[in-house]
């Protein structure tokens, strides 16, 4: 998934690159705020681990193997922003050192394997490790999940960056790069689950912010906080399935126009009103018939649709309870 | 990458090598792909370089093995693309081919240029380079350990699989692979135990957050010697490509 120099164009090199300085700038003041002193040799050796482990080969299929790329782990065990700047590390050697990954690419690829790959997939452990009745099973269920969408984002934010660049077809790439991670993507999440198991039965105390903070009893901020955890968490990936898979869904008829046809009442619908609409066929008025344009509408309507909810539940929250009271404090 | 070699190219600022690497792979990108010409004269740059510097060809192999899996990824889907689109006008199989042969180039040329300009880097000076040049010291002190202390835990990592293979566990499908992360998981604990009696070892010693460094940075004359050529030849073969159409 590294992406040598050359497949990028430059201005697309210089925006991934200002998104992951500023990234790695703010985790870097964090990390070393949080751990003093002592971040550098534990950093240090943890992002060891992490480059060595990622030599490690594991059969996928059919005689090929894919690699681990651990940001996931390395956010679990160190911290989130440790593991940011662990991850970059890691990256920068292999530019630098190895001529595996571009120097003009390093903005990218940090971003892919860095902030997608590692610090997303821990917002998603730590709003659902936290929300789900918390065993050691469904931690290691949940960070096996999130290490399999890690891989997964990061190959579909490599090939959208290869897209714009005009390396790749869109419509080929991102297929191509989301099946082959997908598999390979199992093998992240059982490795991290392998890793994680081992970590949980030894040595607990190990692994950061865990067990997630979850009580069976919350206070009312820790009820909403964790709601709100779980519902931006739902969102984030809704968008995502929104802007990258929506655009390559099947054109064939759905249940309801192919009756249509067989029953010959197909033309008895009119597109009238609908066609005023600001989406209409799922387009976005400024970016014509283009994929982009169906991620972009697909995009808007998700966090529009979110936003009523929002509204909606609100509404019916103070109507329930007219006194000012929220439902839901003592978690029933 | 033999830090204690000496070599010729050793009294280099460790930032003038950095900078010439950047400025030379942000002029090959940034040339047209209008001819073949401008991308094998900016190979000549890099190949002095190796020349001078004695990097050995089965290093140079190895990281130019690096590009095969996304370069087959782009050539896979490009040509798949086209031969999808082909009846609706678009571009020719020639225009095709030679867009993925700059591709080729473009990635190549950089793969050289780091074996060029930082062959036999030492990591400590690598690191203080970064420094100089404004990368923050945590993440290139986390870089310098990471360089330090990943070919022994890689061994160690084979320790346990030859240990695990020897009482009959081979890997042949995904399902293995949980049993791999255990293997892989008693690593990182020892990793981490390790990471701790370093840290002890480095208080003992003083370490307060910085690492000392004994050759200070300074620009010299023969930085001036090695950027002229490293940085003005490709600026000048990029001018010439976008002039001559």
């Amino acid at each position: 998934m590294h992406i040598p120099d050359g497949f990028l164009t430059l201005p697309v090199a210089a925006a991934t690159g200002v998104a992951a300085a500023t990234a790695v700038g703010y985790a870097a003041r964090r990390a070393g705020r949080e751990m003093g002193e002592s971040a550098v040799p534990v950093l240090g050796v943890s992002a060891a681990f992490i480059f060595a482990a990622q030599m490690l080969n594991f059969p996928v299929l059919a005689g090929t193997s894919g690699h681990f790329v651990g940001g996931l782990l390395a956010c679990l065990v160190v911290g989130p922003w440790n593991g940011v700047v662990v991850m970059t590390a890691i990256v920068l050697l292999q530019a630098l050192l190895m001529g595996d990954g571009g120097l003009t690419a390093l903005g990218a690829n940090v971003l892919n394997m860095a902030v997608v790959g590692g610090l997303l997939p821990w917002l998603l452990v730590r709003a659902l490790g936290g929300s789900v009745r918390h065993t050691r099973t469904s931690y290691l269920a949940v960070a096996g999940v999130a290490a399999w969408l890690a891989v997964v984002l990061a190959s579909a934010t490599c090939a959208v960056e290869l897209a714009v660049s005009g390396t790749a077809p869109l419509g080929a790439v991102l297929p191509a790069m989301v099946l082959v991670h997908s598999v390979i993507g199992i093998g992240e999440g059982l490795l991290t689950v392998g890793i994680l198991g081992v970590l949980l039965s030894s040595r607990p105390e190990l692994l950061r912010g865990y067990p997630p903070p979850l009580s069976l009893s919350p206070s009312p901020a820790g009820f909403r906080k964790r709601a709100w955890g779980v519902a931006v968490t739902g969102l984030v990936v809704a968008v995502l399935l929104a802007v990258f898979v929506a655009p390559w869904a099947s054109s064939q008829p759905d249940g309801l126009e192919r009756v249509a046809e067989t029953q010959a009442f197909t033309d008895r619908a009119t597109d009238q009103v609908a066609a005023q609409t600001p989406l209409f066929d799922y387009q976005f008025p400024l970016l014509g018939d283009t994929p982009w344009s169906t991620s972009a509408a697909g995009a808007m309507g998700t966090v529009v649709l979110f936003g009523l909810v929002v509204l909606l539940g609100r509404a019916l929250g103070r109507r329930a309870s007219p006194d000012g009271a929220e439902i839901g404090h003592d978690g029933t | 990458m033999d830090g204690d070699r000496r070599l010729p190219a050793d009294p280099l600022d460790p930032r003038a090598r950095l900078i010439a690497l950047l400025g030379f792979v942000v002029v090959v990108v940034a040339t047209p792909p209008r001819a073949a010409w401008p991308f094998l004269a900016y190979a000549l740059v890099p190949a002095f370089f190796i020349g001078y510097e004695r990097v050995s060809p089965r290093a140079l192999a190895r990281r130019l093995l690096f590009l095969g899996p996304l370069l087959l990824t782009v050539v896979g889907t490009r040509l798949l693309w086209f031969l999808l689109q082909h009846d609706s006008g678009q571009p020719t199989l020639q225009n095709e081919v030679w867009l993925l042969a700059v591709l080729g180039m473009r990635s190549g040329l950089a793969v050289l240029a780091v074996a060029a300009f930082m062959g036999h880097g030492d990591i400590n000076r690598l690191a203080q380079g970064l420094r100089g040049l404004g990368v923050p010291a945590i993440l290139t002190g986390v870089m310098e350990q990471a360089y330090r202390y990943w070919r022994l835990l890689w061994r160690e990592l084979g320790l346990l699989r030859d240990a695990a293979g020897a009482r009959g566990f081979r890997p042949r499908h995904l399902g293995d692979t949980v049993t791999l992360g255990r293997l892989t998981g008693s690593l990182l604990l020892r990793s981490l135990q390790r990471a701790e009696r370093v840290h002890h070892a480095m208080l003992g010693r003083g370490f307060a957050g910085t690492f000392p460094t004994s050759h200070p940075l300074r620009w010299s004359r023969y930085d001036a010697l090695f950027l002229l050529p490293a940085l003005i030849l490709p600026a000048a073969i990029c001018a010439a490509s976008h002039l001559v159409e």
